[in-house]
């Protein structure tokens, strides 16, 4: 251990020296090699196309707000919704917590100096880049109307919007996944501080880890299936042909087998995510720490083999869609141990109501709603009442929003100390969270009983009885959208205001936590050595008064 | 650390083997077109072997030329992870095709899914009509039509 | 440490040791080799997924092929991972730049006889209007699904032609190597100690011999062909 902090109440000095002033001018950014710096490129980037989505959702709610469709025609209103689902999924969701978070803490975590292959990892940032400027391009000439999943023969024979432009969008930014789990496996495989065994991971580790292994595993699928959709609309191939004998739903066994897998891309890290910061502010050990490192690994692997649940309803055949129904299951069973442990640690913990800790309190009970939901729908017999309802859109954005939002702006709060130095606390930070639980509640609760009620998704009328729950949506989504915009404001203000963190303003164990906020260009002063299992936290009398602070300074 | 890595490297490395591989890869090959151009042992032996040939083939060049033979466990597991997982996905998505109803080859499995597929459009009057009520009365008509439609055959 | 010695500038700043940056290396390139298998592995799936569902039409079309053609193609693609083998041993061995270029020259010989081959093959698919979505037309009809051999072309296209992208990829690759040889850039002096380079090169070639060994058979084998010639 390189340099302890421990119980320094003391007003900390802000570093001369770290990566943030390691070099300077705009090439200094754009050719940087440095884990730290190429976790802020996607930061900001990032959080555009968040934005953009974001717009897009707008859209949606307002056009629903009536019953007729008076805002968009049903044709824009196509383009509307696949616009914000690519934006959301491909561009914010995939990248977010793994090249932002993942970049920045898996070297520090085990304590490397950097990523295995830098330059790889900045390559990756290029080609989200170029991925996210097609899409963008795309976007401006009108959009793409078959909806995000690109359903061929729509998508290859009839629909003339810009399917290829943002079909290569989408391939290239695949590369970029490639690339960040590629070298997420090779550091975690290779780039161990001396005595970091597998089992002194933090668990954060473990969940990116299993979310690599499906980047590897799964994109090169979704590449191909791009491509085979791209040479048939370019070359009339006809591999989707129906004239030809061509198969929609081999179509669908290939997007999905990369795109379900994708789901847990999403949601694997915000796990991780949630497991540090439940750690932290309960100062105790996750309970059954290898079941839930095991857990992340399981649902990394039977989350692969349960795409034909999306599949219930096309010609799949019914043998094949009770074998996946039974699949789907048995994945809420890691899902559950993690809940369940998370639980188990929480019990008798010396919580510390933070903001962080609240987005992970909120997490807990909205993934579980979007896990039970999801169970629901893979039930063979319901799903045929609530296939492409709003149950469906419901689900996955508990899931989604719920889940993998939750963690990342938790994250973000949780690491924004470590990573620039100074803190953001206090009320708005507290406000932000709570309008984001508070509005997603009343935007997505309502369409999961408009869905059971019958309302399908991807319309832009609707029958005059569903209107009072869509508008109780649509101001959910209002009280959302002010949730978002407000740490915009509070955490560039912290930036040049914010109270000045130190190493550890969380009294937090780990190897990120004993280097300095913000770290220097190499992490740490002298290669830290391991000698204790993770999240390890002492009795508060041997800790002295460092570790009530955080709870104080945070309310 | 670097002085017992030189070493290895020195004593390990000797063409022969590789030329060995080249010519049982040569043979293998030939063994394959030959068998499937003149023997024809018929239906599904000719598409075992030359699979079988083929995955012999790939181990040899993945085990040999690609020094998999000697490497560390770590790089077997990502030399044949991959091929592992794609035929899990080829193993269910041909048993989804084969289990389809109406899929060309395996007739036998037909029967019972087409019964369970067809039932409800032999009772389409009734089913048609009720659906079309609880909607509303314009709806209603329209579906009773195409049912109808449907029953007539 | 007698790593000192071997010039600062080859250990990345952030590994620890040689032996570290090595592993680390090769661990990548086989995480991206098996990317590549799922990425190939996607296109094989659409072929089983055809093929189980209409194989008369998948026979009619691989019969369409020259198998002879294939197996000689299969050869001489063998014979260029072997002069990739070739010029990995020279560089492990401080073989000189020389056997190191000899190795790559003929893998870029006998790719590109690969390659001209494949041309030729193109060209006569083109001028039996077997070239889908342009000219097809169907070479056997009076079989079930006859027009499905359309897919089984459209797959050859696709297949062999993502392959032989990759093999020019892989040409272009060697191409810089070569050109590194030969003006005895700092990057490009390979030996005993320093030789990842070569070496992860070949790995990627030989997996696209992979690809090969299991496209001739699906394109040109299954299905019992009456002999070419």
């Amino acid at each position: 251990m390189s340099q302890t902090t421990h119980g320094t109440t003391a007003e900390h000095e802000f570093p001369k020296e770290h990566y943030l002033n390691a070099a300077h001018g705009w090439k200094s950014w754009l050719l940087t090699t440095d884990h730290k710096r190429i976790c802020i490129l996607y930061l900001i980037s990032v959080s555009v196309f968040f934005a953009i989505g974001g717009m897009y959702a707008g859209m949606i709610r307002l056009e629903l707000v009536t019953p007729e469709g008076d805002l968009f025609q049903p044709d824009t209103y196509n383009r509307v919704f696949t616009m914000h689902a690519v934006m959301m999924i491909f561009f914010f969701l995939i990248p977010s917590i793994p090249a932002t978070l993942g970049n920045f803490f898996i070297p520090l975590m085990i304590g490397a100096k950097d990523v295995a292959f830098p330059k790889l990892n900045l390559a990756s940032w290029y080609m989200y880049l170029m991925g996210s400027s097609l899409a963008l391009f795309a976007l401006f000439k009108g959009g793409v109307d078959t909806g995000w999943t690109f359903y061929t023969p729509f998508s290859t024979t009839y629909s003339n919007s810009y399917v290829s432009t943002v079909a290569v969008g989408i391939f290239i930014n695949g590369f970029s996944s490639i690339f960040t789990g590629v070298n997420f496996m090779a550091t975690i495989h290779r780039m161990r501080a001396p005595g970091m065994t597998w089992f002194r991971l933090p668990l954060f580790i473990w969940a990116h880890y299993a979310t690599s292994l499906i980047m590897v595993l799964g994109t090169p699928v979704l590449a191909i299936t791009i491509l085979l959709v791209g040479m048939e609309r370019l070359f009339k191939f006809g591999f989707f042909d129906p004239a030809l004998g061509g198969d929609p739903v081999l179509f669908q066994h290939l997007f999905w087998f990369y795109s379900h897998p994708a789901v847990y891309i999403m949601i694997l890290p915000s796990m991780g995510v949630m497991s540090e910061i439940i750690a932290t502010f309960t100062r105790k050990p996750i309970f059954g720490y290898h079941f839930v490192a095991f857990s992340s690994m399981g649902i990394a692997i039977i989350g692969f083999l349960v795409w034909g649940h999306h599949l219930f309803l096309s010609s799949q055949s019914v043998y094949a869609s009770l074998v996946f129904s039974f699949l789907t299951m048995l994945v809420a069973v890691p899902s559950a141990v993690k809940v369940f442990n998370w639980g188990a640690t929480l019990y008798r913990g010396s919580i510390a109501y933070t903001t962080p800790m609240f987005y992970a309190l909120g997490f807990l009970g909205l993934f579980t709603i979007g896990g039970l939901t999801g169970v629901m729908l893979g039930t063979l017999g319901l799903d045929i009442h609530m296939h492409d309802t709003y149950f469906v859109v419901a689900h996955f954005h508990y899931i989604m929003v719920g889940g993998a939002l939750f963690g990342y702006l938790g994250g973000l709060h949780f690491y924004w100390p470590k990573m620039f130095g100074r803190s953001a606390r206090g009320f708005f930070p507290h406000l932000s969270a709570l309008l984001i639980f508070v509005g997603f509640n009343l935007t997505f609760f309502p369409q999961f009983i408009l869905g059971y009620l019958g309302m399908p998704r991807r319309y832009h009328v609707y029958p005059e009885e569903f209107q009072v729950l869509n508008v109780m949506s649509t101001a959910g989504a209002t009280v959302l959208a002010i949730g978002y915009a407000l740490p915009v404001f509070y955490m560039i203000w912290s930036l040049k205001r914010g109270e000045i963190a130190g190493p550890n303003p969380w009294g937090a164990s780990g190897l990120e936590w004993q280097t300095q906020s913000p770290p220097i260009l190499h992490n740490f002063e002298s290669m830290p050595v391991v000698t204790e299992d993770p999240y390890t936290y002492h009795p508060p009398a041997q800790e002295g008064a460092g570790q009530p602070a955080a709870a104080h300074s945070a309310s | 650390m670097s002085d017992n890595h030189h070493d290895d490297e020195h004593h390990e490395h000797s063409l022969k083997p590789h030329i060995f591989n080249l010519l049982a890869l040569f043979g293998l090959t030939t063994l394959t077109w030959f068998s499937a151009a003149y023997l024809k042992f018929g239906e599904p032996w000719d598409n075992l072997i030359a699979l079988g040939i083929a995955i012999t083939k790939a181990s040899l060049v993945i085990l040999i030329f690609m020094h998999v033979k000697e490497a560390t466990r770590l790089v077997k597991v990502c030399a044949f992870g991959g091929f592992f997982w794609i035929f899990l996905f080829f193993a269910y998505l041909v048993g989804d095709v084969l289990t389809r109803p109406g899929t060309t080859t395996y007739e036998g499995w037909q029967p019972d899914v087409r019964k369970a597929v067809e039932a409800p459009i032999h009772h389409g009057h009734g089913g048609g009509h009720e659906g079309g009520h609880g909607h509303g009365e314009g709806h209603g008509a329209g579906h009773g039509e195409d049912h109808g439609h449907g029953g007539g055959h | 440490m007698s790593s000192q010695a071997l010039g600062e500038s080859k250990l990345h700043h952030h590994f620890e040791t040689y032996e570290q940056q090595k592993e680390t290396s090769f661990l990548g390139m086989w995480l991206f080799l098996a990317q590549e298998v799922m990425f190939f592995g996607g296109a094989f799936a659409a072929y089983v997924n055809y093929r189980t569902l209409y194989p008369e039409a998948f026979v009619a079309g691989s019969q369409q092929l020259d198998t002879t053609i294939g197996f000689l193609n299969t050869l001489v693609l063998l014979c260029s991972s072997f002069t990739m083998v070739y010029a990995v041993w020279a560089a492990q061995n401080s073989k000189g730049p020389k056997k190191i270029a000899l190795g790559l020259y003929g893998t870029i010989f006998f790719g590109g006889i690969f390659l001209i081959v494949k041309y030729f093959e193109y060209g006569a698919k083109f001028a039996h209007h077997l070239v889908p979505g342009y000219n097809f037309i169907p070479p056997v009809q009076d079989i079930p699904h006859a027009e499905s051999t359309e897919i089984f072309f459209a797959l050859y296209f696709g297949m062999t032609g993502l392959h032989a992208l990759h093999m020019i990829v892989g040409m272009g690759i060697m191409a810089v190597m070569l050109f590194g040889l030969h003006t005895g850039k700092s990057w490009a002096i390979w030996d005993r100690k320093n030789h990842n380079f070569v070496e992860g090169f070949g790995l990627y070639w030989h997996f696209v011999d992979i690809v090969w060994i299991f496209l001739f058979p699906f394109l040109y084998l299954l299905g019992a062909h009456p002999p070419s010639f």
